[in-house]
């Protein structure tokens, strides 16, 4: 009897309170086109690339269809970058090259950075040389007012890559102390254990094996913390080569470089494989032991 | 403090306080009984809760697959529920379970003498659904207007009219003289009396009541006076057993047609040894016509030569032989192949009439089962419109916190430069 009241209320409470409206139906045309991109983000999540590139290509008809430009050429850059992994450069860079007239014509300047640090990545790893060097010229001068902090590491990254590559080692030093410490500051750790590495790979360069082995190790650290298994094969293999180099604990040097080899292997690059085999094959020499498998 | 120790004015004012406190609490209080009471009479409606309940009953072979509470469907409408399922007595050897369910109004009025009530497979875990067919020749199962029964003779007898219909059949013959679905006339009352009956049971329409006054008797051709506590009107069942007896029953059958399907393989085996042999047997009488060939060639070559007489080239002994032989060969070949033709086709011909069977079978068993996509259907549908709902109400919307989309971004990663 005492609780009857109560549970009266509550029951009635229950019923009677009324409920949100349901939300108005987006259109079926852009309710397509979302499903497409948020499908083919998730395939390039899970490094489906020739899955991801269908599903951004067919995204980034239907943002044109919806003359949605700013999605459009977001789909458009990823679309290049799936392309960019499954080796159709030249079809990457003419994608990415029509996002960045895209977002120039609608003023997506942020997007535009974006896709000039992809149009320098598509170039460095294409040996268009030229042409990356040219593009380096014609952004340098843009590069003082960076909108995003994080378009900012990326290009001082890729700034201090094309140093490397020109012999400029204390400019590129500067470069990747600088995208270090700008993607610490943002909290992109995987970008700054990047930048660790890279910054790895230029001590080996200058010939000083010992420091870049200190590298090597943070950036293994670091990588293994956030589980990535491309940073973790790079940071093994840059470890074992910079042990071998350096002549020190050519043991842990080997069972890198095994490890690294195992890892290139599942991860389907071949080319990184047999780099890691020649490394391996100097360490077993460096220790006196046969090369034979 | 005491209400006698205040001021007249200001205990005056307090009294007037209590009594305005007490008005609102008394107001307040019917308004929630009386948003309440209105709530359930509009929750009352929506249900049927008012709503004239008829019942009917039927007997089923097997209660599996149905309970009390299940809906009753009438042309794709939930138009009743079961309200009993028992067991018969151990002694009744026809009718096995008996099943009782009512059917609220207006849909009532389509169930007719010839209605049925089909029991099929309502889901993939073995549940089984009523569907009642609607009536389309024959009589209401129940009448509202008020029965009576009139006198064919003498000062009472009764006259036609528009609001009177017969209660019941009379026939003479074979042939119906009055039945329900006819309208009174005086040639039928006629036709009546003549038969010798001095009265006959008639419906006013223009007396129509609430609750039904008779049900149909299918035996006698009548409406009986209808008793609450009655169990209602007998709907013949066309029962078809729950999908799992059916997919045991479909698996049986491709269990059975197995071995015609091996034998169908094994056929092909032998049709294409058979095949084989007779190529084999094509090349010897191709290797055996090769001299055939070789002499007619001699034979054209003496055509076209100075010695190109008949005698003694024509038909040289060892052409003769050979031709016989060869001809031989063929007439074997030709057999044999005549042989394993007629067994192929006759083989073919068997498999073909079992692959025919097998899929009429499947097609039945698909025909049976045509309403199970469309339950599916609309149990996903409803279940998707339930929880649409869950997540809007204001109690529980809380537990459903909706995941936005992120914004699709570009993908831009720093570049490795570890391997060299």
């Amino acid at each position: 009897m005492r609780l009857r009241l109560p549970s009266l209320l509550l029951l009635s409470g229950l019923l009677g309170c009324s409920s949100t409206k349901p939300p108005a139906p987006s259109p079926p045309a852009l309710l397509r086109a979302e499903r497409l991109a948020s499908q083919a983000a998730k395939l390039t999540e899970q490094e489906n690339w020739p899955a991801a590139a269908q599903a951004w290509q067919r995204a980034s008809e239907d943002y044109a269809l919806l003359n949605d430009r700013a999605r459009e050429a977001v789909a458009l850059h990823n679309l290049a970058q799936a392309e960019h992994h499954v080796g159709q450069t030249t079809e990457a860079h003419a994608h990415v090259s029509e996002a960045a007239r895209l977002n120039q014509m609608i003023g997506q300047t942020n997007e535009w950075w974006r896709n000039q640090i992809v149009l320098l990545q598509l170039e460095a790893d294409s040996s268009q040389s030229n042409t990356a060097d040219r593009r380096f010229l014609a952004l340098l001068p843009l590069a003082g007012s960076f909108p995003d902090a994080n378009v900012r590491g990326l290009f001082l990254n890729e700034l201090g890559l094309w140093r490397l590559r020109h012999g400029e080692w204390m400019e590129a030093e500067a470069a990747f102390n600088e995208a270090a410490a700008v993607f610490v500051r943002i909290g992109e750790r995987n970008s700054a254990a990047t930048a660790t590495a890279n910054l790895a790979r230029l001590r080996e360069k200058q010939n000083q094996p010992e420091a870049a082995v200190e590298l090597w190790r943070k950036a293994l650290d670091e990588f293994e913390k956030l589980g990535d298994p491309h940073g973790i094969a790079d940071a093994l293999f840059g470890l074992g080569r910079s042990l071998t180099a350096a002549r020190k604990d050519l043991s842990l040097a080997e069972d890198c470089l095994r490890r690294a080899t195992g890892n290139y292997r599942v991860l389907s690059r071949a080319q990184d494989q047999q780099q890691v085999l020649k490394a391996l094959a100097e360490c077993l020499r460096a220790r006196g032991k046969s090369t034979d498998p | 403090m005491p209400l006698q120790d205040l001021t007249p004015q200001l205990r005056t004012r307090l009294s007037h306080l209590e009594r305005l406190v007490g008005w609102f609490l008394a107001l307040a209080v019917l308004a929630f009984v009386a948003g309440l009471v209105f709530y359930l009479y509009i929750l009352a409606e929506r249900r049927g809760w008012f709503l004239r309940k008829m019942p009917y009953f039927t007997y089923v072979q097997n209660a599996a697959g149905l309970k009390v509470k299940d809906k009753v469907k009438l042309m794709g409408f939930d138009v009743g529920e079961i309200v009993e399922i028992t067991a018969m007595p151990a002694e009744e050897t026809v009718n096995h379970v008996f099943i009782k369910f009512v059917v609220k109004e207006p849909f009532d009025g389509y169930l007719w003498d010839d209605s049925r009530a089909r029991v099929a497979s309502g889901d993939l875990l073995g549940g089984r659904s009523i569907e009642v067919t609607k009536g389309t020749n024959g009589v209401p199962s129940y009448t509202f207007a008020e029965l009576k029964q009139v006198s064919l003779h003498g000062s009472e007898a009764v006259a036609p009219s528009g609001s009177l219909s017969f209660a019941q059949i009379v026939a003479a013959n074979g042939n119906i003289v009055a039945a329900p679905w006819l309208s009174v006339t005086s040639t039928q009352l006629q036709a009546v009396a003549l038969l010798g009956s001095n009265s006959v049971f008639m419906a006013d329409r223009s007396k129509i009541s609430k609750d039904a006054t008779g049900i149909w008797d299918d035996q006698a051709g009548i409406y009986r006076p209808f008793k609450k506590t009655s169990n209602g009107y007998f709907v013949l069942a066309d029962e078809s057993p729950a999908l799992a007896q059916r997919l045991e029953r479909t698996a049986d059958a491709v269990e059975d047609a197995l071995p015609v399907v091996l034998g169908f393989t094994n056929t092909i085996y032998r049709v294409l040894t058979n095949t084989e042999s007779l190529a084999q047997k094509a090349n010897g009488l191709l290797t055996s016509i090769n001299p055939l060939v070789s002499n007619f060639t001699q034979i054209s070559a003496n055509l076209s030569g100075p010695k190109g007489s008949i005698g003694e080239w024509l038909l040289p002994t060892n052409l003769n032989a050979q031709l016989e032989r060869t001809l031989g060969s063929a007439d074997t070949a030709l057999i044999t192949a005549n042989t394993n033709l007629a067994a192929l086709s006759s083989s073919v011909l068997v498999s073909l009439e079992h692959m025919a069977n097998l899929t009429s079978n499947l097609n039945a068993q698909v025909q049976a089962n045509a309403l199970i996509l469309t339950e599916i259907s609309d149990l996903i549908h409803t279940t998707d419109t339930m929880m649409q709902g869950l997540k809007r109400h204001w109690l529980l919307k809380g537990a459903f916190r909706s995941e936005t989309n992120r914004p699709v971004q570009s993908v831009v990663k720093p570049s490795r430069g570890g391997t060299p």
